[in-house]
């Protein structure tokens, strides 16, 4: 990969990392706040403490492996143009 | 052999093996095999594999009051406490993945070996490393005597011993691994210390939902008791100023935290960092939500109010791990939070003797035409690591009033003083030196003074006004004064 097209996809990468905690910010909210509004008990636990802590967890796994899967790409880190072999 | 006694044996043989590692991962350095002491020293030589990342990332991140003050508040408001602090899954994905591989490829097209490198040349300003400098050797100076303390006074609490015995053993323990180990040390040893948390965090998991009657019971309990336990308000102990407040303190804008950052440069290659973004999510997940779980557990063992405990949060942990564990397991898990303690200790030990040894006398020595020799940097080095150590442990046997301010102000201070001159000098051409000084000076400043006043803005932590002073001064003093040169950018863009 040379250096203009490295730029590119950090540019691209960090901009979908963005968005990526954007909706984890999203999901954090409906699924603890917005969740605790419904009344329901799961084996003694209120519904929100499920959703909103262990559910934001593993959202986030969930949308990293997404990242790295789909978004994130392997290259170089050195300077391919700066090497004299 | 008394059991109490016993109890100790665990952290005396994690403190035999930490000493063990550093040595053996710190010879590569001394031998000097690299041929770059600063490099293999402060940095690792950029060798760091996806799990030691990630493991030294999280470490450094957890700190003392992770595994005590937190829990300890967890067990008082209740679930809504787990709820705010699994924000922070969001800390690995920001700092590695937006400023992970910009920061790995610059510091390798400029050789920098620390993040005041990074700054100094994107921002052509040996006045903005100074400051710089500055700011990290007083804020972790203070962040890591409260760790000392944290460490040492649960050491007290739970096995009977003097805070003083506690301090002498972990305390010099971590300062001559970090001298000897450097980066490399410090980052393994971090690793080990982050399996410990988790160890150490199951065991009492087990333990108080063993010594509670079981979770149903527990749960029970806290619905006749304590209903308001069950409610993200907290029946309005929790409001959501203070959920809002800890997004920005503990969960975005850790961004620019320059402990997490430095670990961008260390690196080996992009899969190491694919693999420790994805691993640092689960871990930093996995001890937010288990501590703080364990907190709200302790309900079970720990029923009276919190005068009957010493009218502080931070007793409750201690007394947790005492009521519900054998002094032997006792000694297993409280390895955990002193490896967050140390962990977090060894990192910022390191990152400000660099700042003091590489970026400020190293470097003002060669402006001057002085060549340093490798073997200067290398005894210097671990010298001042050794010394500053020894200065953070001196004070923290006895520390004065002033400490525990600034280490109030430390978390969001460094968050002011570095997130934008990171990111934006990282991703916004149009940032330059005069903007970078008015956003790290100001934002500090701003931060520092309206945490003093306790004026707040919206009722939302003083990081707000921080921040917003801090970019505000990187937008306008960027926009108003001459770009950066070219042949300077050209490294970044």
């Amino acid at each position: 990969m040379e250096k203009k097209e490295k730029e590119k996809q950090i540019r691209k990468e960090a901009k979908a990392t963005l968005w990526a905690v954007a909706a984890i910010v999203v999901f954090w909210f409906l699924s603890g706040l917005g969740v605790s509004r419904i009344h329901v008990t799961v084996f003694h636990t209120p519904l929100w403490v499920i959703t909103g802590c262990l559910g934001t967890w593993i959202f986030a796994i969930i949308l990293t492996v997404f990242l790295i899967k789909k978004l994130y790409r392997n290259f170089d880190l050195d300077d391919e143009e700066g090497k004299d072999e | 052999m008394s059991s109490v006694a016993a109890g100790l044996i665990p952290i005396f043989l994690l403190m035999a093996v930490m000493l063990f590692v550093s040595w053996y991962m710190g010879s590569d350095a001394r031998k000097n095999k690299t041929g770059d002491f600063a490099k293999e020293y402060f940095i690792g030589s950029r060798k760091l594999g996806g799990f030691v990342l990630a493991m030294t990332t999280v470490a450094t991140y957890s700190s003392v009051s992770s595994f005590v003050g937190g829990p300890g508040q967890a067990w008082s408001v209740g679930f809504g406490w787990i709820y705010m602090s699994v924000v922070q899954v969001t800390a690995l994905l920001l700092v590695l993945g937006v400023l992970g591989k910009k920061m790995a490829i610059v510091a390798r097209r400029i050789d920098a070996v620390t993040v005041i490198d990074v700054i100094r040349h994107r921002y052509q300003s040996d006045l903005l490393a100074g400051l710089a400098a500055a700011i990290i050797v007083l804020f972790f100076g203070a962040t890591m005597v409260a760790q000392f303390v944290g460490g040492a006074k649960l050491f007290e609490a739970v096995t009977g011993y003097s805070y003083m015995y506690g301090l002498v053993l972990f305390g010099i323990t971590v300062v001559i691994f970090t001298a000897v180990g450097g980066f490399r040390g410090v980052a393994v040893t971090d690793a080990i210390c982050a399996v410990c948390m988790l160890v150490g965090m199951v065991i009492l998991l087990v333990a108080i939902l063993k010594a509670g009657g079981g979770y149903s019971q527990i749960m029970e309990h806290i619905s006749e008791t304590k209903p308001q336990l069950l409610e993200p308000f907290s029946g309005g102990n929790m409001p959501l100023t203070l959920y809002i407040s800890q997004w920005m303190l503990v969960g975005l804008f850790t961004i620019g935290l320059p402990q997490s950052v430095v670990r961008c440069m260390s690196y080996k290659d992009t899969k190491s960092l694919h693999n420790a973004i994805l691993l640092g999510t689960i871990v930093i997940g996995a001890m937010n939500v288990g501590m703080n779980f364990i907190g709200v557990m302790a309900n079970g063992v720990l029923t009276k109010d919190l005068a009957a405990y010493g009218g502080s949060v931070d007793n409750i942990i201690p007394k947790a791990i005492v009521a519900s564990l054998p002094p032997v397991l006792a000694g297993i898990t409280i390895i955990g939070p002193i490896c967050a303690s140390i962990s977090t200790i060894s990192s910022l030990l390191l990152t400000s003797s660099s700042s003091i040894i590489k970026d400020v006398f190293v470097y003002e020595r060669e402006k001057r035409g002085k060549a340093v020799s490798q073997k200067t940097i290398g005894w210097m080095s671990q010298l001042m690591t050794l010394v500053l150590g020894i200065i953070v442990f001196v004070i923290s046997i006895n520390p004065p009033g002033v400490i525990w301010k600034i280490n109030m102000f430390a978390f969001g201070g460094l968050e002011s003083a570095f997130l934008c001159t990171f990111v934006l000098g990282l991703f916004w051409k149009r940032a330059n030196r005069t903007g970078a000084l008015l956003s790290m000076a100001g934002g500090t400043l701003a931060y520092c003074i309206t945490m003093v006043l306790g004026f707040k803005l919206f009722g939302i932590h003083q990081i707000l006004i921080g921040m917003a002073v801090s970019i505000l001064g990187m937008v306008i003093g960027s926009v108003a004064t001459k770009p950066t040169e070219k042949k300077v950018l050209d490294v970044y863009f």
